[in-house]
């Protein structure tokens, strides 16, 4: 991969920086939640049920009393993990799949792509309804139903890139001299796929965040009490957004920053890495 | 009407407060109109006697014996039994034999394979045959499985006999579950005949039930609407919406707090109630440690439940016991429950005398829909850890729901009861050892006795006293866990004239209502 | 072109199997099960077994996949155990429901998407560009749900105005009709436009770079016919990718946006039926969606080689 300066990478994409500076800070909320929150997110307050912004809640509370600011911190940190370890393990299995059949072929990859054609025509929430149902409504299983949502179409990039590169010269070259299927996949294709998976996983965790959002629209989402931006969103703050604003507002306003951050700096990363775009920056 | 007079109405309405959709009293019906409603889910079919589904769907299509009256006169939490198909009835002495007198010249609806033919004894004798018939979808049956026998003295007369005095009958033949259908083999999935004030015309599932004035009622005059649509509007916030636009006359059932910023506007009339619907944790009695008295005694005396009621209606709501307050006479003040007001110190003091000094964890299931579900599971959760209670609880579907419920698969389940006017199916059909409504394994001769005797009780004031006694053991024994009901409110437009909700049967009071437009 | 063909409708043929044996076995590792959902609170459950034997869901797991598959060979879905009606009737119900608002969502996203990336990349990094890109991260930043309780919320209060209420066909009303599919659709197209937006953008950029983009620069051909003459066209591969991979989503993920506008299409219907484990009903809408989506791909297979005259199917 060609080396870029920090500085010259800030000028050229100030709005990819921007999103860069503002997850960091997304980030380190989430993961300073338990530091950050004034208040036990799970406390109730029954004397505060559904309280204005202000005095000891700074941001309200919702209808049972909780903080809505420290649950907006703690559900962020939630939101994101199941959308950051969702992506992840997609990422990884379909980078796996995805190497594998492109680089070997034949009946394996016939096989491979004809179960990504079958999950790809199952649509994404059809699939996680069945796989929370067979899976049984946990936090954990919210991850793996979003992980089987962005498997096939990450394998699927994977493989095409592969498929090119299988082609050229120094993947040849390097065969040629005797390196094992293992050591060309690693040393020299998989690197050349980095820059295509890194932009794709990116693109698929702002995805993923929403998808969270709908599960939790759905009752399919993180499961109460524990707090994500998804289940903040979804009955309460919706049946009583003209009464009670706040209880929509933070998660709602911090789930579309993080979102159009992601897909900032996505794009962003995408004009640097993308070897065909090269050329136009230079 | 200008939008200024209505504005003006609603005012004046709201200004009397309990009865302003009465509207005023002298007021001639008009004729004609169609009224839109809402319901949240799809029948599954229109059969009365077999399951729950197609309760909000029915009650205007179909008529029974008897039925509650209905109309803005009625007081939500009273129920009065007046005649319907049955123009008067006689109870023998020993309260065994029940003998009903039909209405003459009734007509079904005129479809096939009925085609608009009068009602006679017979039909009635096979819809009681249905209803107590012991298949696996006919849930009711524990509602009339006292009848021993029901036969057709004549053409215009039916004689029930029973197996024992049974205080509830009248009440439970009220329901929609003992409406009276035509002796025919019907396709209850796609049609429904009955005698009612109104005919199912045609249905979408997932969108809406149309329905037409029945021409040949008996009732004179009515019903007064032409028309009736239900809307299915899954998503709440669509209800309230649609509402506000007009594109729904009338909405019942809405919590108090999510109904304040409508009612602030002035533009509809409304008026508020309590549910009966008793939101509640089933404990399981054979699993440890809920197995121990003691220990569900700690559970019940550490719950906040004016809390839970209050937020469950967003800002307004009651606390039940066994018996819901709405049920008017029925139900003992919750304050003079044993193990229902809080008592943090003491709950931790009987988990240590229990042998659980450092508490315990403890699962709890429950279904997604509806939500209030959720909100008493999170506000318990909260509660009990102050007496180092952990619950852990999923929500599921409702098909898992039904599983776990006829396998008994659960140590605490959040469930529903079944909606009546009469205190015995909040009691003997959830307490009682050998009820089949019985899913906690709940079993103690003294209950069992008490429960006996009050539905055998035909002296309503002894009756009210074994019912009264047999809510406060229950207490005691911390079964099932009640918390409370939001405080309901139903909206209509002004030009909705007569309405008044019915918390069993919920669209019966349709019949009443006209439209001033 | 046919062998290629040939070989599509296999490789179709063959991933509309998996689609019904996976759908077939998932629906049945669901815990619960149709008698169950059926009986809708306590009673005696003495009869379970004959319930289970009734709809023949005794018989060996593949036996019942063998007959079911089978029928719908022939075009014969099944009957629903919930509704009792042939599963095919209830989908064709649900069908228009869904196809008009996919359709109209797509139409929509490419009005908006086609001028605007287009502008976007004809000035890449300056103010259309940032602007371009602010409006499609906006559009895919607010859940759908949210968007939708928004416009209903003071759509009532403002307005008094909701989308009328239950699918109205075009032939009965188109007006209100349009007025209940506007809102929905803006939404759906919204968010579609939002992911076609950044496509169309860099999928021209990409083909910009072209060297017969470039040969036709050098000729002193005018900067709008290179665009839309050239580059365009070339664009035009991935979007109809795109377009045909969203399809799917379109087709039935609309779910939410169908509940809150009380329009009952495919969606819903897939959601029903798992909830109340109607196994026919499932396998059917699976099966036929994934019959709508293979379509689909097809077709976009086809049009490449008619946009692209270099791709020749072997």
């Amino acid at each position: 991969m060609r080396r870029w300066h920090i500085g010259r990478w800030i000028r050229r994409h100030p709005a990819g920086a921007a999103s860069a500076a503002v997850l960091a800070l997304v980030l380190l909320a989430a993961a300073g939640a338990d530091a950050l929150s004034p208040h036990d997110p799970y406390a109730q307050d029954y004397d505060a049920l559904m309280r204005a912004p202000g005095g000891p809640y700074l941001l309200g509370t919702d209808y049972l009393g909780r903080d809505i600011l420290s649950r907006t911190l703690h559900g962020g940190r939630t939101s994101l993990l199941i959308s950051g370890v969702a992506i992840a393990a997609g990422t990884v299995t379909g980078t796996v799949i995805g190497l594998l059949s492109g680089f070997y072929g034949g009946w394996l990859d016939g096989v491979v792509q004809r179960v990504v054609d079958v999950v790809q025509a199952l649509p994404s929430i059809i699939l996680a309804l069945a796989l929370m149902a067979i899976l049984g409504p946990r936090t954990e299983n919210v991850v793996a139903a979003i992980a089987a949502i962005v498997v096939p179409g990450l394998a699927r990039i994977v493989r095409s890139t592969v498929l090119q590169l299988r082609e050229r010269q120094f993947v040849e070259a390097a065969q040629a001299l005797g390196a094992s299927d293992g050591r060309v996949l690693r040393q020299h294709i998989l690197p050349n796929t980095l820059a295509p998976i890194i932009v794709v996983a990116t693109n698929a965790l702002s995805g993923a965040i929403l998808i969270e959002a709908s599960l939790g629209f759905l009752g399919l989402g993180a499961q109460p009490p524990t707090p994500s931006w998804g289940n903040m969103l979804s009955e309460e703050a919706r049946r009583y957004f003209e009464q009670a604003p706040w209880m929509a507002l933070p998660p709602g306003l911090a789930l579309s920053l993080t979102v159009l951050a992601v897909n900032f700096l996505g794009d962003a990363l995408r004009d640097t890495l993308d070897p065909r775009l090269r050329r136009t920056a230079a | 009407m200008s939008r200024l007079v209505m504005v003006v109405l609603a005012v004046v309405l709201a200004a009397g407060m309990l009865a302003p959709a009465a509207g005023a009293p002298a007021a001639t019906p008009k004729r004609g109109g169609t009224l839109n409603a809402t319901f949240s889910s799809d029948p599954a079919h229109f059969d009365p006697h077999r399951g729950t589904t197609a309760q909000n769907f029915v009650p205007l299509v179909y008529n029974g014996l008897v039925r509650f009256k209905t109309g803005t006169q009625v007081r939500v939490d009273e129920f009065v039994i007046e005649p319907d198909l049955a123009q008067r009835w006689e109870v023998s002495r020993d309260g065994l034999v029940y003998t009903f007198y039909l209405r003459r010249g009734v007509r079904f609806h005129d479809k096939p394979p009925v085609n608009g033919r009068e009602l006679t004894s017979e039909d009635v004798v096979w819809s009681i045959q249905r209803m107590l018939e012991e298949t696996p979808e006919n849930i009711k049956r524990d509602l009339f499985s006292v009848i021993r026998s029901a036969q057709a003295v004549d053409r215009y007369t039916v004689r029930l006999t029973l197996s024992e005095p049974f205080a509830p009958l009248l009440d439970n033949l009220a329901t929609v579950f003992a409406s009276i259908v035509p002796k025919a083999e019907i396709d209850y999935k796609q049609v429904a005949i009955g005698t009612g004030p109104f005919m199912l015309d045609s249905f979408t599932r997932g969108s809406r039930y149309v329905y037409k004035a029945h021409p040949g009622y008996f009732e004179r005059g009515q019903p007064y609407l032409d028309e009736i649509v239900i809307h299915i509007l899954r998503d709440f916030a669509t209800r309230a919406a649609a509402l506000r636009a007009g594109r729904i006359d009338v909405v019942d059932l809405l919590p108090y707090g999510q109904a304040l910023p409508i009612i602030r506007e002035g533009t509809l009339a409304w008026e508020r109630y309590q549910g009966i619907f008793s939101v509640h944790l089933r404990l399981n009695a054979s699993r440890p440690p809920l197995d121990n008295e003691k220990v569900r005694q700690a559970l019940s005396l550490a719950l906040n439940r004016q809390a839970i009621a209050i937020a469950l209606g967003g800002g307004e709501g009651v606390v039940n016991g066994p018996v819901p307050t709405g049920l008017g006479k029925w139900a003992l003040d919750w304050r003079k429950l044993p193990y229902f007001t809080r008592d943090v110190n003491k709950a931790r003091q009987m988990l240590r005398e229990a042998g659980f000094p450092n508490g315990f964890t403890i699962e709890g299931v429950g279904g997604a829909s509806p939500d209030n579900r959720r909100v008493i599971m999170e506000a318990i959760k909260a509660q009990w850890a102050q007496i180092g209670v952990t619950f852990n609880f999923r929500l599921v579907d409702t098909a898992s729901v039904q599983r776990i419920r006829f396998q008994k698969d659960f140590t605490i389940l959040a469930d529903n009861f079944t909606l009546s006017s009469d205190p015995d199916s909040y009691l003997f059909l959830e307490y009682h050892s050998k009820s089949s409504g019985n899913v906690g394994n709940y079993a103690d001769p003294e209950v069992d006795r008490l429960l006996e005797a009050q539905r055998r009780e035909l002296d309503p004031a002894r009756r009210l006293a074994l019912v009264h006694q047999a809510q406060a053991l229950i207490a005691q024994k911390g079964w099932i866990i009640t918390t409370g009901d939001p405080i309901y409110v139903s909206l209509a437009w002004p030009y909705v004239r007569g309405f008044r909700h019915n918390n069993i049967n919920q669209y019966l009071p349709l019949k009443n209502v006209w439209l001033d437009k | 072109m046919r062998p290629f063909l040939v070989r599509r409708l296999i490789l179709g043929g063959a991933a509309l199997l998996g689609l019904s044996l996976l759908a077939f076995g998932l629906i049945r590792v669901i815990p619960g099960d149709t008698v169950m959902a059926q009986l809708a609170e306590s009673g005696n459950v003495s009869d379970l077994a004959a319930a289970r034997a009734a709809l023949g869901l005794d018989r060996p797991f593949a036996v019942q996949y063998a007959t079911w598959l089978g029928a719908a060979l022939r075009g014969d879905l099944g009957t629903s155990f919930w509704s009792k009606r042939p599963v095919i009737e209830d989908l064709l119900a649900a069908l228009p429901v869904s196809v008009e608002l996919a359709l109209l969502a797509m139409l929509l996203a490419m009005a908006v998407a086609l001028p605007l990336g287009a502008a976007a990349a004809a000035r890449r990094g300056g103010t259309t560009d940032l602007l371009a890109r602010l409006l499609s991260f906006g559009g895919l930043s607010v859940p759908h749900f949210w968007i939708a309780t928004l416009v209903l919320l003071y759509g009532s209060i403002w307005f008094r105005w909701v989308p009328p209420l239950g699918y109205v066909s075009p032939r009965e009303s188109l007006g209100q009709n349009l007025e209940q599919f506007a809102i929905p659709a803006a939404i759906l197209g919204l968010h579609l436009s939002a992911r076609s937006l950044r496509l169309v953008r860099s999928s021209l950029l990409e083909a910009l770079q072209e060297d017969y983009i470039r040969t036709a620069w050098a000729k002193g051909l005018r900067g709008t016919r290179v665009m839309w003459g050239h580059a365009f066209r070339n664009a035009l591969i991935p979007i109809l990718t795109l377009l045909g991979g969203q399809f799917t989503y379109l087709l039935s993920g609309s779910v939410i946006l169908e509940d809150i506008f009380s329009l009952s299409g495919v969606g819903r219907y897939i959601v029903e039926a798992v909830t109340h484990r109607d196994y026919p009903a499932v396998q059917g809408a699976i099966l036929f969606t994934g019959l709508v989506v293979i379509g689909v791909n097809l077709v976009v297979d086809l049009a490449y080689a008619w946009i692209d005259p270099r791709i020749r199917y072997q």
